[in-house]
């Protein structure tokens, strides 16, 4: 189990997490972003429907995303359908703008 | 007579290898554990500062060598919920390290900010290679 799964649509990616988004997900998580980046990808919305916890390292793969996609296409990254508990951590990381972030 | 409750354990120690997928294991038991002593408000925090702390213990203190050992405890006092890790690295400076939410373009440096934002109290040993994090249980002025 990789920790999420990619659905492609075109140009944009829908990433769907099966579960938190942890330092045990992220070492598969960055080549296939990568891999997605170099496919002229456009735009990427990671979904946290079924997730109850981010940490700082997940934190970490999501802003890496939002750099390498804008400096390289200028792509649209938003996470999206996040529960109050994270909304508020990544509004206290001052990231909910710079994320797109939107609630459940 | 009537036949006294068995008292709640309060306290759950674990020794753990330095491996993310051993957090995520902890992790699912503490839930379970603050679930069952009506702390349901209290998982999404203390699973936050755990999180931190074990990944610290990890990645800076173990330098991700996964024979190496984490301590780690979780306390639940009546009024506080008390967290330990500790690493068998060569510790680092507390009072030196920079606590404060990073640049947003930054991908890493959050954990310590997230110490400050989730716990009500903050110390390590003199080493350093030993957290201790507390939270009120009902949560005072932190998210």
């Amino acid at each position: 189990m990789n920790g999420f799964e990619l659905k492609r649509d075109g140009k944009k990616i829908d990433v769907v997490f099966e579960g938190d988004l942890t330092a045990s997900v992220v070492p598969e998580l960055r080549p296939a972003l990568q891999k997605a980046l170099e496919e002229g990808v456009l735009e990427v919305d990671f979904d946290f429907s079924n997730t109850t916890v981010i940490d700082s390292t997940g934190i970490g793969v999501l802003i890496a995303a939002y750099n390498s996609f804008m400096a390289k296409s200028g792509a649209a990254v938003r996470v999206v359908r996040v529960s109050d508990d994270i909304f508020r951590l990544l509004q206290s990381m001052r990231l909910e703008k710079r994320l797109c972030v939107t609630k459940r | 007579m009537r036949k006294r409750k068995p008292a709640q354990q309060r306290s759950l120690a674990r020794e753990l290898f330095s491996e993310p997928v051993e957090v995520d294991s902890f992790c699912r038991e503490v839930r379970e554990f603050l679930l069952e002593r009506g702390l349901s408000a209290e998982i999404f925090p203390v699973e936050l500062l755990l999180r931190e702390s074990l990944n610290n213990a990890i990645f800076h203190g173990n330098r991700g060598d996964c024979r190496k050992k984490i301590q780690v405890e979780i306390n639940i006092g009546r009024k506080w919920i008390k967290l330990r890790v500790s690493d068998e690295g060569l510790g680092f400076s507390y009072r030196k390290a920079r606590k404060t939410v990073p640049d947003e373009d930054s991908t890493c440096a959050r954990g310590l900010a997230i110490f400050s934002l989730y716990a009500h109290r903050v110390s390590f040993n003199a080493k350093g290679n030993q957290v201790s994090l507390w939270r009120t249980r009902t949560g005072d002025s932190k998210p």
